[in-house]
């Protein structure tokens, strides 16, 4: 269970995130969109106590984050896999529960990474692997962490649309399975819905929360799930509010 | 046109046996008088003709060398990840390692005569400073290197310290440490010689004073090219180190 109440992030000048609040129980699949800068990634690395706020408070299963941090309890997906380059992909995924403090469970491990199809990438380094391939691993080490929490951050920011897709629709499968709770933050709308049961609209200049959106799709979704109407009705939506909050002036910002 | 390429070692030794050449042809050529400078071939026959003189000076200042180098990249590699890790520490004296380096050490040697006295704890002494700066300032720079989504994710399971250190940090930081022990151990071998200068206690440098009080340049260059020897040995060494880690963290 995740609560976030009147969240504020300052940065300097910037006013990154203003007054956000959000709640997601535990086993939902919550998807934060909005565009860049609106602070959705400052909303994640709170939640996740990589960023402290500037005012507000977040609750990760009813203790602040870094309670969670040190009972390995919050699995971070960033936008760069963060694979260490000197590990196996194996190698990698044990590495985060050892540093975590825990068992580092191989053949589980093993198990896990044949299971997301890799089983071929085991003994690979991330330099033999397509980017795609490290970022399933780095899902797969999020998985393997055992951490009840996920935190994911665009993680198929980096990657091309085939395979951003085929990637989703492997994370609702191990997500299925594992009743996690999860927050992701995408800058996709059909990413968005495909994934989320809830999605969380945001807005930039100053960077909060403007809308939430059940998602009425039935699950299990697949790819071809965007294919139906119902799935392009709700992008729809979701878009308009989007295109109502926008104040695109030309000026830069920082993403965070 | 595609030539076969020639394997990567070839191209220095090659250039190394063109330069003998041209110095044999120039000397012999222009008639150089020897006490100028000799023929290479003289140069050969000293180090032949008298092993023990050159082999007994060679072990002496690779003795030096490696004693020396050993305790300056220790201890710059040891003031390296003190500063990477302590950013105030950081702050607080990078400019001075920075500025330690234009500084010349030799200007120290007579301070270490004063508390070491003329002997071998004071040419390992000069050495070990020569090595420390180049260390001290890669290692520390080389803390830079790892990404800060790593630490990211580090913070994100709350891992110790010590373990992101020893397990993320350093392996990321590796490159920058070899290239200051590429650099540590080439001015270690200058700092040997130069020890030998000021210390007259033996080895090549020592040689290589003597042979210029008597003007003896075969002599000179006979223990300059063991000097080089040793040197280009242990930075060879070095190299492959490196090409090892680079391979890892790439």
């Amino acid at each position: 269970m995740i609560e976030v109440e009147n969240l504020t992030v300052r940065f300097d000048d910037l006013l990154a995130l203003d007054a956000a609040s959000l709640s997601v129980d535990d086993g939902e699949f919550v998807t934060v969109v909005g565009p860049s800068g609106c602070g959705k990634t400052t909303l994640l690395r709170s939640v996740g106590g990589l960023q402290e706020p500037t005012a507000g408070q977040v609750r990760v299963g009813g203790d602040p984050p870094e309670t969670a941090q040190s009972a390995g309890d919050l699995g971070f997906v960033f936008q760069s896999h963060t694979l260490f380059p000197w590990k196996t992909a194996l190698e990698n995924v044990v590495f985060l529960r050892e540093l975590a403090g825990r068992e580092p469970q191989r053949e589980r491990a093993r198990d896990r990474l044949t299971a997301a199809g890799l089983g071929d990438a085991v003994d690979a380094y991330p330099r033999e692997l397509s980017g795609g391939m490290c970022q399933r691993v780095a899902i797969v080490r999020a998985m393997h962490l055992g951490a009840s929490t996920l935190l994911m951050d665009e993680p198929f920011g980096e990657l091309d649309e085939l395979t951003r897709y085929d990637m989703a629709a492997s994370v609702l499968e191990s997500w299925r399975d594992s009743n996690r709770t999860v927050l992701f933050v995408t800058h996709s709308v059909p990413e968005a819905v495909l994934l989320g049961d809830r999605v969380v609209v945001m807005a930039d200049n100053p960077g909060r929360i403007v809308d939430r959106v059940d998602v009425s799709l039935p699950r299990p979704r697949e790819e071809s799930t965007m294919d139906t109407a119902a799935f392009a009705e709700q992008v729809a939506d979701i878009r308009q509010v989007l295109r109502r909050n926008r104040t695109d002036d030309g000026s830069l910002r920082s993403d965070r | 046109m595609s030539h076969p390429r020639l394997p990567e070692w070839s191209y220095p030794v090659l250039a190394l046996a063109g330069a003998v050449v041209l110095w044999a042809a120039f000397v012999s050529l222009l008639g150089v008088p020897p006490y100028l400078l000799p023929h290479p071939i003289e140069v050969a026959r000293r180090l032949i003709g008298n092993p023990d003189l050159y082999l007994d000076a060679a072990v002496a200042t690779t003795v030096k060398v490696l004693v020396g180098g050993a305790v300056g990249t220790l201890l710059g590699f040891m003031i390296g990840v003190a500063v990477g890790e302590i950013p105030p520490l950081w702050r607080a004296i990078l400019p001075y390692l920075v500025v330690a380096r234009v500084l010349p050490v030799v200007s120290l040697a007579p301070l270490l005569i004063i508390y070491f006295g003329v002997g071998f704890a004071t040419g390992v002494g000069f050495v070990a400073l020569m090595a420390l700066f180049p260390m001290a300032i890669s290692t520390a720079a080389g803390f830079r290197q790892t990404p800060d989504a790593a630490l990211d994710l580090t913070r994100s399971v709350d891992a110790s310290r010590l373990r992101v250190l020893f397990a993320v940090r350093l392996p990321y930081a590796a490159p920058d440490v070899v290239a200051g022990l590429r650099q540590s151990v080439t001015l270690a071998v200058v700092g040997a010689v130069l020890a030998e200068w000021f210390v007259s206690d033996g080895g090549l440098g020592y040689l290589i004073l003597l042979a210029a009080e008597s003007i003896r340049p075969d002599i000179m260059l006979a223990s300059l090219s063991l000097v080089f020897v040793i040197g280009f040995s242990l930075y060879g060494a070095v190299g492959l180190l490196g090409a090892r880690v680079r391979r890892r963290v790439e």
